[in-house]
C-alpha cells in the first residue's frame, strides 16, 4: 500500500484537498498534485515514481480526457492505473473515458468508501 | 388625369414622367416652328424629366432601405425572442441549480455540525460520570463509550470536509450561468448592431465578458448522491456491457417563469402582448417601490 505515488489531477483546489485528505485517510502519503492535463504531464516526466493517477475530467489547459490519451500514448506509462474522478455521468462519456484507457470512473460527489473500493479493485487486477 | 389617392410614391412618380413624356411628345411640332424660341422650354422640361428620373431612383433607395430596417426589426426581434426564450429562461435554471446545491450541501454540513455537537455533550456526560466510577471495569467501560463518541465525531469532520464537494459542482454550474450570459450579451450586441449599421456603419462590438473554454467545466454538474449511477458504472467496468442504461443525472429545480409575453411564432408580428413591464422587475412575487413606501410612510 505505501508503495503507492499518487497523482491529483484537478483544477479545483477543493477538490484535490479532498481527494488528498482521503487517500492520506486511506493510508496513501506519497500523493502529488496537478492543475491540469498539461501541468500534469510535466509531472509524470519529472518525478519518479508516480504509479497512480486520479484525475478529473473537465479543466482548462488540457482536459482530463486529452490526459488520459496522452499517457496511453507514452510507452512508460502506458499502464499506469487511472482513475477519472468527474461530475459528467452521461452514459456516452463513461464509454469514451473507458476506451480512452482509464481503469475505472467515479462521479463526484463520491464518498471515500467508494474511491477506496475503486483503488482496490483496479490494484487487485 | 390619374387619382393618385391610392397610388406609393414610386407609381405617382412613374405618372409624372409619363406625363411629362407625353407633354413633351405633343409639344415636339412645335419646337419645329422656327419663329418662336422654343429651344430655352424643351431643355427647361428635359432638365425636369431628368430631376424627376433622379427621383425615381432615390425614392427606390428609400424603398430599399426601409425594408432592411424592417427586416432588421424582425431580426432583432427574433434574436430578443430567442434570448427571452431560451438563455436567459436558461441562465435562470442554471442559477437555480446553483441555489438548490448550496442549500443542499448546506444542509448536509449543518447535520454533521450538530451531530458534532450533540456528541460531544454526551461526551462531557460520560467524562463527568467517570468521576463517580468505582470499578477499574466500569472506568474502562466508560473510556471505551468516550472513544466510540470521538471517533464519530472525526467521522462528522470528515464527512463535512467530503460535502464541500458541492464547492467544484456549484464553481462549474456559475461557469455555466456565465457562458450563457456570455452568449446572451453576445446576441443583444448583434441586435444592438442590426439597428446601428444604418447610421454608423458595421462597427465590431466590444464583447464585456470573456469567453470561457466550454472544456474547463461542465454545466450539468449536480450535487446529489450517485449511488444509482455509479453502480451502473461499476457494471459497465465489470462487465464491459456498454448497453447498460445510466440513469439521467439531475435534481429539480423550481425557477420562476418570466411574465413577459413574446409574440409565440415569427408569423405572429403584432405586439401587443408584449409586456416590457414584465421583464424589467413588474413581478408578482415583488412589492414595488410604491407599496414599500406606503408601508413606512
Amino acid at each position: 500500500m505505501t508503495d503507492l505515488k499518487f497523482l491529483v489531477v484537478d483544477d479545483s483546489p477543493t477538490m484535490r484537498r479532498i481527494v488528498f485528505n482521503t487517500l492520506k485517510r486511506l493510508g496513501y502519503n506519497e500523493i502529488e498534485e496537478a492543475e491540469h492535463g498539461a501541468e500534469a504531464l510535466d509531472k509524470l516526466k519529472t518525478i519518479d515514481g508516480i504509479n497512480f493517477v486520479v484525475t478529473d475530467w473537465n479543466m482548462p489547459v488540457m482536459d482530463g480526457l486529452q490526459l488520459v490519451q496522452e499517457i496511453r500514448g507514452m510507452a512508460e506509462y502506458a499502464k499506469v492505473p487511472i482513475l477519472m474522478v468527474t461530475t459528467r455521468s452521461v452514459k456516452d462519456d463513461i464509454i469514451e473515458a473507458m476506451k480512452a484507457g482509464v481503469n475505472n470512473y467515479i462521479v463526484k460527489p463520491f464518498t471515500p468508501e467508494v474511491l477506496k473500493s475503486k483503488i482496490d479493485l483496479i490494484l487487485a487486477k | 388625369m390619374i387619382d393618385n389617392k391610392n397610388l406609393g410614391v414610386i407609381s405617382i412618380i412613374e405618372e409624372h414622367l409619363k406625363d411629362i413624356k407625353s407633354l413633351l411628345a405633343e409639344l415636339e411640332p412645335l419646337f419645329n416652328f422656327k419663329c418662336f424660341k422654343f429651344g430655352g422650354v424643351r431643355k427647361q422640361i428635359e432638365h425636369f424629366l431628368e430631376t424627376t428620373s433622379t427621383l425615381e431612383e432615390k425614392a427606390n433607395l428609400t424603398h430599399t432601405l426601409i425594408q432592411g430596417i424592417i427586416h432588421s426589426i424582425h431580426s432583432s426581434r427574433k434574436e430578443l425572442k430567442q434570448s427571452v426564450d431560451g438563455l436567459l429562461k436558461k441562465t435562470g435554471d442554471q442559477l437555480g441549480k446553483i441555489t438548490a446545491t448550496t442549500e443542499e450541501a448546506t444542509q448536509k454540513i449543518m447535520d454533521e455540525a450538530l451531530k458534532i455537537e450533540s456528541e460531544q455533550g454526551i461526551m462531557v456526560d460520560k467524562l463527568e460520570e467517570l468521576r463517580t466510577a468505582t470499578t477499574p471495569e466500569d472506568v474502562n467501560a466508560k473510556i471505551e463509550e468516550i472513544k466510540g463518541l470521538v471517533y464519530g465525531n472525526q467521522d462528522s469532520a470528515f464527512m463535512i470536509i467530503n460535502y464541500l464537494q458541492f464547492q467544484d459542482i456549484t464553481a462549474q454550474q456559475i461557469a455555466g450561468a456565465y457562458s450563457l450570459l456570455s452568449d446572451t450579451e453576445k446576441t443583444l450586441l448583434y441586435v444592438s448592431n442590426l439597428v446601428k449599421e444604418f447610421d454608423m456603419g458595421d462597427n465590431t462590438p466590444d464583447f464585456l465578458l470573456q469567453d470561457l473554454d466550454k472544456n474547463a467545466f461542465n454545466a450539468d454538474a449536480v450535487f446529489r448522491d450517485k449511488a444509482d449511477i455509479q453502480h451502473v458504472i461499476d457494471d459497465i467496468f465489470n462487465t464491459g456491457n456498454t448497453e447498460l442504461d445510466v440513469p439521467l443525472d439531475e435534481v429539480s429545480v423550481e425557477t420562476k417563469s418570466f411574465h413577459a409575453n413574446v409574440p409565440k411564432s415569427d408569423d405572429d408580428t403584432t405586439n401587443e402582448d408584449f409586456d416590457i413591464d414584465a421583464l424589467f422587475g413588474a413581478n408578482d412575487d415583488k412589492a414595488n417601490q410604491d407599496d414599500i413606501d406606503k408601508l413606512f410612510s
